[in-house]
C-alpha cells in the first residue's frame, strides 16, 4: 500500500498519512505550518523529505514493533508448548508471566496470578529452599539449578532460574517419578546386595566388555581377599592349571553372548583349592542389548567327594551282591520262570535249561501247596498287591526243602501294566535252625540263670550269715583275750592267798571267788571255741565230747534266759566225735539258743550225747519241753530261710546252718517234736576211730639234735602228739617211727638204713637242703630264716605219717 | 635243782598281772620273782644289771618287740630261759617264740600252776609248751586222744 500526502485546509503545512497497517491508518505525519509563517520551496521540500523520512522511519519502528510482537507471540507460543512450567518475576517478585504447565503447577490461573507477588501468593515457600536458590540467583546474577520438594505437596521439582534485567526467569519441572523411580532403583540395588550379600553362593556380575564389576560378600569371604583385589585381577584365585581353561571358557561365552557352566579349582582363605561350580548367563536389556553376564559360583568339593565316595560305596554294595549266595528269578504274571541266576541253580540241583520257560511252581513248589500258591501269585500281580518280603520253602531237584526268605519287586511292561515279579531270595534253612537252637538255648539259658539267681541268693544269704559270724567271733576272740589277761591275776591273787593262813570265812570268801573265776574262765574258752574259724587247722576234726561240753557250758548258759534250766548230760568215755570244735560249738550254740526262744518262758533245754547202736556214732541231742512243732513246721524247718520268728529276729538259716555243718562231716539231722511236748532236735555225729588201739604201744620218735633248746622242742612238741620220745640215741630199727636229727654227713648213712627197714618210717633232717637226704625220702628242713620251720615240718611228717599209717591194709584202723 | 631260788622277771604291761604273777612265784619256796618290767623295752638292760634265770615275757605289749628284745636277751644271755607267756594262741607266735630263742610258751588261760611249773620246767632245760597251747598244736595237727 503506498503512502499519500495530504494537505490539511486550515493551515498550511505538509501531511504524510501515518503508517497503514493493514489498510488501516495508524496515523499522520504532518508538518504543519503556523499562519503567517513563510516556508522556502527550498526548505519545503527538504520539510517533506524530512517528514517522508520520518514516515519511512515510522514505518520501520512500526515494522520492528510487528516484528517484536510476532517474536513474542512466537515465545509465548514456545514457552506454552514447553512441557516444563515457567514463569517470570520482576524485581519485586510479582508474576510478569507465567505459562499453561505454571498455571497448572500453581493451581491458578495467569487472571489470578500476574501481578501479584510469589511470596504472598505462596507464603510458605518462605524459608525453603526455593527461596533461598531464587534470592541467590537475584543477588549473584547467575543462573541456579537444584532439585527440591515442596512442602506443601510433597512432590519434587527440578529448577533452573535465570536471573535478569527484569527479575527472574524460572523453569521448573515435577521429577516426582523420576526420584521415585531412582530411589526404588537405588533400594532395588540395595536389595540386590542385600540378597546377593547373604545368599549361600558366590555371585558375580560382569559388563558387556567382560569386566567384572561386582562380587558378593560370599565370595570375597571364600577367597579372603578383599572386594578391590578381586575386581582388580579375580583370575589370581583360580589354580594355576585350571586359571587359562577358566577364562577361555569365560570369553568364548562373552563372544557368544551365549550361557556357560564350567568347574575349577578356586583357591579359599585358608589356602586349599576347593572345586568350584560356575554358571554365568548372559543379560539382556529390554531392548536386546547384551549388557554383562550374571554369575554364580558353588563349592562343590564336598559334593564331588560324597559323589566319589557314593561311587565306591556302589561299587563295594555291587561287588558284595556279586559275591553274595543271593537267589535271583524272574517270573511272569502267570508264574513262568523268565530268569534265573546260578546261585538258584546250585542250591537246587537244577539245570538252567531245565527251569527256563517252566512254571516256577511246577519245578520249586511243594505238590501239595502248588495250586494255592500259582493262584496267590497269579492274584498278586494282576492286583499289583506282591507282598514285598515273605518266607516259603522251595523244593530242591532231589526233595529237600529249603526255606528261602523272598524280597519282592512287581515288574511292569513298557505300558506300566504289571508283568510278572523280581525276587531276590536267601536260603535262610540253616539260620531258621540256628535261631530254633538260640530259643532253644535261651530258653535253657534262662532256666540255668533261674536255677543259679536262686543258688547264689542262697549263698548269698549263708554268706552274709557267715560275716555275722565272723564279727561274732572276732568279738568274742577279743573279749577272750580281754578276760584271759584279767582272770590270771585274780586267780594267782587267790592262789597267794590260800597259802596264806586265813580265817574260815575269808577262805571261804576266797573260795567263791575262785569259783567264779573258774566259772569265767570257762566262758572264755568258750567263747574262744566260739571264736575258731571252721576252717582254722587247729580247730581239729576231732571233739571229745566231756571236754569240749566243760568249755562251752557257761556259754550256753550265758545263751540262755535265768528262767530257762540248762542241763548238761555228756558222760565222759564216749568215743570223740569226727567234729571240729568251733563247727560244733557253733551248731550247738543255735540248737540251745532256738530252744530258749521256742520256751517262751521259764522251762528246761538240755544237751545230751549217747552212743549210738552200733558204735559208729554219737548222738548229741539239744532238747526242749517248750510247746513243740506243728507237722508243717517241723517239715520245714530245715529249709534256708524258714522260720517262724517275727522278721528280723531270726534269719530262718539256724537249722538249716547246723544242718550244712553235720551234712559235711558225714552225720545227719533229725528233729523229733510234738505238739505241747517239746521238741528234741537230735544230731547223728560220726565217731572218730583211732589209727593206734587204745592201749596199743604209742610210737616211737628219736630226736637227734645238737641244739639242745631245739632238740627239747621237738620232744616236747612229739610228746604233746602222743608219741614217746627219745632223745639223742640212735634210732632204735624195731621201735622209732620218726628220726628228728641234724643234716650230717654222719647220720645220713643211719637214716638211710632207718627207713630201709620200714617204709613207715620218717626222717626230719634239720639243716641245708641235700639232694643225698632228700634221695632216701628225708624231710629236710632248714630253719634258718624260716620261724615255724620245725613246728610245720614236724606237724607235717606226723600228719603223713598218720595217713600212711592209717591206709594201710593190715591195719582196721582208720583215723578221721 | 640248787638251793638258790629260780629268779624270775616277769615282762607284762597288765600291772595286775604281773604284780598278781609275781605274788603267786613268790609264795613257792624254789622261785622268786626279782623283777617287773611293763615292756620290751628295758629287757636286756635288765639281764645286764640283774641276775636272771627265767623270764616270762607277754607277746602284744606297746613299745619294742618282744620277740626281736628276746632274740637279742638271747644271744647276749643265753643261760636264760625265756617263756612266752600270752592271751593268744596263734601260731605264727609258737613259731616265732622258737626262732627267736623261747623256751616256752604257755596260755594265760592256763591255770596258774602250769605257769609256776613250767617255771620249773624250764629252768631245769625243757622245753614247755603249756596244755591249752599242746592242745591247740594236737589240733593244728589233726590229732586227738592219741595218735
Amino acid at each position: 500500500m503506498a503512502p499519500w500526502l495530504a494537505t490539511t485546509p486550515a493551515a498550511g503545512g505538509v501531511t504524510e498519512p501515518a503508517i497503514v497497517a493493514g489498510g488501516v491508518v495508524l496515523g499522520v505525519a504532518a508538518l504543519v505550518l503556523a499562519a503567517g509563517w513563510w516556508v522556502s520551496a527550498r526548505r519545503y521540500r527538504r520539510l517533506a523529505a524530512e517528514a517522508s523520512h520520518l514516515r519511512h522511519c515510522m514505518e520501520d519502528l512500526e515494522k520492528t514493533g510487528e516484528s517484536l510482537r510476532k517474536a513474542r507471540s512466537r515465545q509465548e507460543a514456545i514457552l506454552e508448548s514447553i512441557t516444563d512450567a515457567f514463569c517470570a518475576l520482576d524485581r519485586q517478585w510479582r508474576f510478569t508471566y507465567l505459562n499453561s504447565q505454571a498455571e497448572a503447577l500453581f493451581g491458578m490461573s495467569r487472571g489470578e496470578l500476574l501481578g501479584t507477588v510469589f511470596w504472598e501468593r505462596y507464603p510458605y515457600i518462605l524459608g525453603t529452599v526455593f527461596e533461598e536458590r531464587f534470592r541467590s540467583a537475584v543477588e549473584s546474577g547467575e543462573a541456579v539449578h537444584f532439585e527440591a520438594q515442596s512442602p506443601l505437596t510433597g512432590r519434587w521439582y527440578e529448577v533452573h532460574a535465570y536471573p535478569g534485567e527484569s527479575g527472574l526467569c524460572v523453569y521448573g519441572r515435577d521429577v516426582t517419578f523420576r526420584r521415585r523411580a531412582e530411589e526404588e532403583l537405588r533400594e532395588s540395588e540395595g536389595r540386590f546386595r542385600t540378597i546377593a550379600d547373604a545368599a549361600p553362593v558366590m555371585i558375580w556380575m560382569a559388563e558387556a566388555d567382560g569386566r567384572v564389576n561386582y562380587f558378593n560378600r560370599r565370595w570375597t569371604e571364600f577367597t579372603g581377599r578383599s572386594l578391590q583385589e578381586e575386581l582388580a585381577n579375580w583370575s589370581e584365585s583360580i589354580h594355576a592349571e585350571d586359571r587359562e581353561r577358566k577364562i577361555r571358557t569365560y570369553h568364548e561365552a562373552l563372544g557368544r553372548q551365549a550361557a556357560f557352566s564350567q568347574q575349577f579349582r578356586m583357591r579359599r582363605a585358608d589356602g586349599a583349592y576347593r572345586w568350584v561350580h560356575e554358571t554365568g548367563v548372559p543379560r539382556f536389556s529390554p531392548g536386546g542389548m547384551f549388557l554383562g553376564f550374571a554369575g554364580t559360583a558353588v563349592d562343590v568339593t564336598d559334593l564331588l567327594d560324597a559323589e566319589a565316595a557314593r561311587r565306591e560305596t556302589e561299587r563295594h554294595f555291587r561287588e558284595t551282591l556279586e559275591n553274595l549266595e543271593l537267589i535271583a528269578v524272574m517270573l511272569d504274571a502267570d508264574g513262568t520262570i523268565t530268569f534265573c541266576n546260578d546261585c538258584l541253580l546250585r542250591l537246587t540241583g537244577w539245570r538252567r535249561e531245565e527251569v527256563i520257560g517252566r512254571s516256577w511252581f511246577a519245578v520249586f513248589v511243594h505238590a501239595p501247596d502248588r495250586l494255592e500258591a500259582e493262584q496267590a501269585h497269579r492274584r498278586a500281580v494282576r492286583a499289583e498287591a506282591v507282598p514285598a518280603y515273605y518266607e516259603n520253602s522251595i523244593m530242591t531237584r532231589d526233595g529237600q526243602r529249603l526255606l528261602i526268605a523272598w524280597n519282592n519287586t512287581l515288574l511292569r511292561d513298557a505300558d506300566g501294566r504289571p508283568a510278572g515279579v523280581t525276587s531276590l531270595g536267601v536260603d535262610i534253612t540253616r539260620q531258621r535252625w540256628a535261631e530254633e537252637q538260640l530259643i532253644e538255648h535261651k530258653s535253657r539259658l534262662e532256666q540255668l540263670v533261674a536255677e543259679r539267681t536262686a543258688a547264689l541268693t542262697h549263698t548269698y544269704e549263708q554268706l552274709r550269715l557267715s560275716e555275722r559270724l565272723v564279727s561274732i567271733g572276732t568279738l568274742a576272740a577279743g573279749l577272750g583275750h580281754d578276760m584271759n589277761n584279767l582272770l590270771l591275776p585274780i586267780r594267782m591273787r587267790v592262789d597267794s592267798l590260800e597259802s596264806l593262813p586265813l580265817p574260815t570265812e575269808v577262805r571261804e570268801g576266797l573260795e567263791s571267788i575262785r569259783q567264779s573265776a573258774e566259772y569265767l574262765q570257762q566262758l572264755t574258752n568258750g567263747l574262744r571255741a566260739l571264736a575258731q574259724s571252721p576252717e582254722d587247722p587247729a580247730s581239729s576234726p576231732a571233739t571229745e565230747l566231756a571236754a569240749w561240753w566243760a568249755e562251752i557250758r557257761p556259754m550256753l548258759r550265758a545263751a540262755l534266759r535265768r528262767d530257762v534250766e540248762l542241763v548238761g548230760e555228756i558222760p565222759a568215755g564216749l568215743p570223740p566225735v569226727c567234729a571240729g570244735r568251733a563247727g560244733l560249738t557253733q551248731a550247738v550254740l543255735n540248737l540251745v539258743s532256738n530252744a530258749g526262744d521256742a520256751l517262751g518262758g521259764p522251762g528246761q533245754v538240755r544237751v545230751w550225747a549217747e552212743l549210738a547202736e552200733g558204735g559208729g556214732h554219737v548222738r548229741l541231742g539239744v532238747t526242749d519241753n517248750g510247746p513243740g512243732m506243728t507237722p508243717e513246721v517241723a517239715k520245714r524247718a530245715m529249709e534256708p530261710f524258714f522260720t517262724t520268728k517275727a522278721r528280723g529276729v531270726g534269719t530262718g538259716l539256724g537249722l538249716s546252718l547246723v544242718h550244712g555243718v553235720v551234712k559235711r562231716i558225714g552225720g545227719s539231722v533229725r528233729i523229733d517234736t510234738m505238739l505241747g511236748r517239746g521238741t528234741t532236735i537230735v544230731l547223728e555225729l560220726p565217731i572218730v576211730r583211732l589209727a593206734a588201739s587204745p592201749g596199743g604201744p604209742e610210737p616211737q620218735a628219736v630226736v637227734s639234735l645238737a641244739d639242745p633248746r631245739l632238740a627239747t622242742f621237738a620232744v616236747t612238741f612229739l610228746s604233746t602228739l602222743g608219741f614217746l620220745v627219745r632223745r639223742n640215741g640212735v634210732p632204735d630199727p624195731d621201735g622209732a617211727t620218726l628220726w628228728i636229727t641234724d643234716a650230717t654227713d654222719r647220720s645220713l648213712e643211719a637214716a638211710r638204713r632207718f627207713v630201709e627197714r620200714d617204709s613207715r618210717r620218717r626222717v626230719v633232717a634239720i639243716g641245708p637242703y641235700s639232694e643225698e637226704w632228700a634221695l632216701i625220702g628225708a624231710r629236710v628242713v632248714d630253719t634258718v630264716g624260716r620261724p615255724g620251720a620245725l613246728r610245720e615240718a614236724l606237724s607235717e611228717t606226723v600228719s603223713l605219717w598218720r595217713e600212711t599209717d592209717r591206709d594201710r591194709p593190715s591195719d582196721p584202723s582208720v583215723v578221721c | 635243782m640248787t638251793d638258790r631260788p629260780i629268779r624270775v622277771l616277769c615282762v607284762d604291761d597288765n600291772l595286775m598281772l604281773s604284780e598278781a604273777l609275781s605274788l603267786k612265784l613268790d609264795v613257792e619256796d624254789d622261785i622268786r620273782c626279782v623283777g617287773r618290767l611293763p615292756s620290751a623295752d628295758g629287757l636286756v638292760d635288765w639281764l645286764r644289771e640283774h641276775e636272771t634265770d627265767v623270764i616270762l615275757l607277754d607277746v602284744e605289749m606297746p613299745g619294742r618287740d618282744p620277740f626281736e628284745a628276746l632274740r637279742q636277751a638271747v644271744e647276749e644271755h643265753p643261760q636264760v630261759r625265756t617263756i612266752i607267756l600270752s592271751a593268744h594262741l596263734r601260731d605264727e607266735y609258737i613259731d616265732a617264740a622258737v626262732a627267736s630263742g623261747a623256751w616256752g610258751y604257755v596260755c594265760k588261760g592256763d591255770r596258774a600252776d602250769a605257769i609256776v611249773q613250767a617255771v620249773r620246767k624250764v629252768s631245769s632245760g625243757e622245753f614247755v609248751l603249756g596244755p591249752e597251747v599242746a592242745n591247740h598244736c594236737r589240733r593244728s595237727t589233726g590229732v586227738s586222744g592219741g595218735v
